[in-house]
């Protein structure tokens, strides 16, 4: 409605004609909180303050494998994992190591798989959260539709702060990402805090050691 | 003005929610909460206040700007592949839903919490032309199943308790009984994630628009705004004009404090980043995304020194958890979408001061609303405002005041009758007046009379006194 935008953009200016504007604004860094220890630790006890599930770092893929067995064991994941196409090395990998489960590189139609494994772009320590972007490798749907989400993420994209992570995906040129912070959950009936409304119930984080992950 | 706002019948729908025990247990149990864990999250901060400040000049430059930071955002969005429409008012945002649904002959909408969506009555207005809307979060979904409106920012249904919500579930979904949180949220998703797999388009709002490279950021906890933004083959964010910030580096600033001021969380479980639709190569994601920017009076609103900078509010809640008033009369006695503090400044700007006269009173102004809010709102202060305009403005006082007034006036006036009217009042107390008083003293001390008029003590001073 273009006589819409001129008529909005008209009353603003005569709104503003006698106001007296503020200066630009610098960007303010405030004294974010941290805990001690090595930016891994912190992230791994940041992300299970949020309500997730991380396991101690990886650095081969023994240790992969090993956890994804016990993850495998200790929760009620079904048979079916979608897995984002990013991580189509594995595939042939996984299914020799479980033969039990059936592995498919996700379409984006992922509605009937109670379990997902996808790559988590980076992590942010300041509130334990990670970012997932989308694009031709992996749907925007795989990291929230499963009721169990798998997050691989490198050790060395993990950031102290929102502000240095969010300018670390634009250099990389990433546009759209989603912020996740544990599972998802909702306190609207009587202030009594459920998870896994819409979103899973269930979200661990796997983070693979630099070296380890480029190898892979 | 639309029949479902009842703005000047706040007196009466307040007193029916004093009467109220279900909403006062429940609303006594949210506040608490609510304040108690806000209280806790911002002690992560040693400089809060000075991220109040800041978080109150950057939305103010906002404002200052507004009209170069709407065609920054808008150039940039077009750059995205974004579509960007304006809308005058109510009726022209709805009208352009509406064309851009029917041109997609799209009919099943999933919806995301809104309250701008609430402000202008959208799902009415898509119900009444045939759309089959159906609001996704869990507490939208508990207030539309009972058709009512929400009665708090970011806790729709903060006034119901499990055993109403279990009843409604079970009465209204034919969904066996249970009163347990757990279980009706399982109820609740089964049936709402059919909704998302079969839905044409997706309605969300929108908590910040930043000019500088087109995005729009909405955070929730539930993963609702997620698939309504990802499903779908179309998504319309509907965005007051007032959402801009005018750098996307301002983000982190405000993801810290909307999160611990609305619900005492470090940071929401979804913050979504969303710049463009889906590209060619893409697995999932809206073909179309379309921003719908909103004036609805706000351009006019930006005009007045004295008010202007309730549009910095954020929508964070905050303010309603710690008002006296809202804590006890609740959401819906203020009868229009916004409600508590934030509500009673803003409704009669945005609806005209006679159509929500009362709502300005509707404050203690004890200030602690003004304390809390992250981006330094003047709230008590707007209140004093508004109600100067009111006293201003003859009409919309009521006529018992009024001639009220011009009594007391005469009376003060008049030594003489003023000495024998205190007297006369004195002596008709002895027998019984104070009963007269008793409305005034149901919910506060009872009033009683002092031993010795004001002239009787100033007589009696002793010589050191005076
Ligand atoms: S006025 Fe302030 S405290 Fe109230 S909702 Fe807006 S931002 Fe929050």
């Amino acid at each position: 409605m273009s006589a819409d935008k001129e008529r909005i953009l008209a009353s603003i200016e005569s709104s503003l004609a006698h106001i007296s504007k503020t200066d630009f604004v610098e960007v303010f860094r405030q004294n974010v909180p941290f805990s001690d220890g090595s930016i891994l630790f912190k992230m791994k006890i940041e992300w299970e303050r949020n309500g997730g599930y991380c396991y101690d770092p990886l650095k081969n893929f023994d240790d992969l494998f090993f956890t994804l067995s016990s993850h495998f064991g200790t929760y009620p994941i079904g048979e079916t994992i979608a897995i984002s196409s990013a991580l189509k090395p594995f595939e042939t990998i996984l299914k020799q190591r479980f033969p039990h489960k059936r592995f498919f590189i996700e379409n984006g139609l992922i509605d009937q798989v109670n379990c997902s494994i996808c790559i988590a772009t980076a992590g942010i320590v300041e509130n334990g959260t990670i970012l997932v972007h989308w694009d031709s490798t992996q749907s925007r749907s795989i990291a929230v539709l499963p009721e169990h989400v798998i997050y691989l993420l490198n050790s060395k994209n993990i950031y102290e702060t929102m502000d240095d992570a969010f300018n670390a995906l634009r250099l990389k040129g990433i546009s759209g990402w989603v912020m996740i912070g544990g599972p998802s959950r909702t306190a609207d009936i009587e202030k009594v805090l459920v998870t896994g409304v819409h979103g899973p119930k269930f979200v661990s984080l796997l983070i693979l050691e630099e070296e380890f992950y480029d190898r892979a | 003005m639309n029949a479902n706002f009842y703005p000047n019948r706040f007196s009466k729908v307040a007193k029916e929610a004093l009467d109220n025990a279900d909403l006062q247990n429940a609303l006594t149990k949210a506040m608490h909460h609510s304040q108690m864990v806000r209280n806790q999250a911002v002690q992560d901060f040693s400089d809060w206040e000075e991220m109040r400040n800041a978080a109150y000049r950057i939305r103010k430059y906002t404002l200052d700007h507004l009209d170069e930071l709407l065609l920054q955002f808008e150039e940039n969005c077009v750059r995205n592949g974004v579509q960007v429409h304006y809308a005058w008012d109510a009726q022209s945002a709805c009208q352009t839903i509406h064309l851009i649904l029917s041109s997609k002959s799209a009919k099943r909408i999933v919806k995301s919490k809104s309250m701008t969506t609430e402000e202008i009555h959208l799902n009415h207005f898509l119900e009444s032309n045939g759309y089959e809307v159906v609001e996704t979060d869990l507490g939208e979904y508990i207030v539309q199943l009972r058709n009512e409106p929400p009665s708090h920012i970011t806790g729709p249904a903060i006034h119901l308790n499990r055993k109403q919500i279990a009843d409604l579930f079970h009465q209204k979904l034919q969904l066996p009984y249970t009163e347990d949180p757990e279980e009706l949220t399982k109820q609740a998703r089964t049936i709402l994630r059919q909704r998302f797999l079969t839905a044409d388009a997706g309605i969300s709002g929108v908590n910040f628009a930043c000019a500088d490279s087109g995005k729009i950021v909405i955070i929730e906890n539930e993963g609702n705004v997620r698939l309504t933004t990802s499903l779908p083959n179309i998504h319309i964010a509907l965005c007051g004009i007032e959402k801009i910030l005018a750098k996307e580096q301002y983000l982190p600033l405000f993801l810290r404090m909307l999160a611990r001021s609305a619900t005492g969380q470090r940071i929401n479980v979804y913050t979504n980043f969303l710049s463009r639709p889906r590209q060619p190569n893409e697995l999932d994601g809206p073909k179309e995304i379309h921003v719908i920017l909103l004036d609805n009076n706000r351009s006019k609103m930006l005009k007045d020194i004295e008010l202007r900078e309730s549009l910095l509010c954020i929508r964070c809640g905050a303010c309603l958890n710690v008002c006296p008033i809202y804590r006890r009369a609740g959401g819906h006695a203020y009868g229009y979408s916004y409600m508590g503090p934030i509500g009673a400044v803003i409704t009669p700007q945005l609806i005209g001061l006679q159509n929500a006269h009362l709502l300005p009173y509707a404050s203690t102004l004890c200030t602690a609303c003004g304390d809390v809010c992250p981006v330094k709102v003047p709230l008590p202060q707007q209140l004093l405002t508004l109600r100067q305009r009111i006293a201003e403005q003859a009409s919309l006082r009521p006529w018992l005041e009024k001639v009220g007034f011009k009594i007391w006036k005469w009376m003060f006036s008049n030594n003489a009758f003023y000495v024998l009217l205190t007297y006369l009042l004195g002596f008709a107390s002895k027998f019984g007046m104070m009963k007269l008083f008793k409305p005034w003293s149901t919910y506060r001390a009872p009033l009683r009379r002092a031993p010795l008029t004001f002239r009787q003590q100033w007589k009696k001073r002793t010589y050191h006194e005076r």
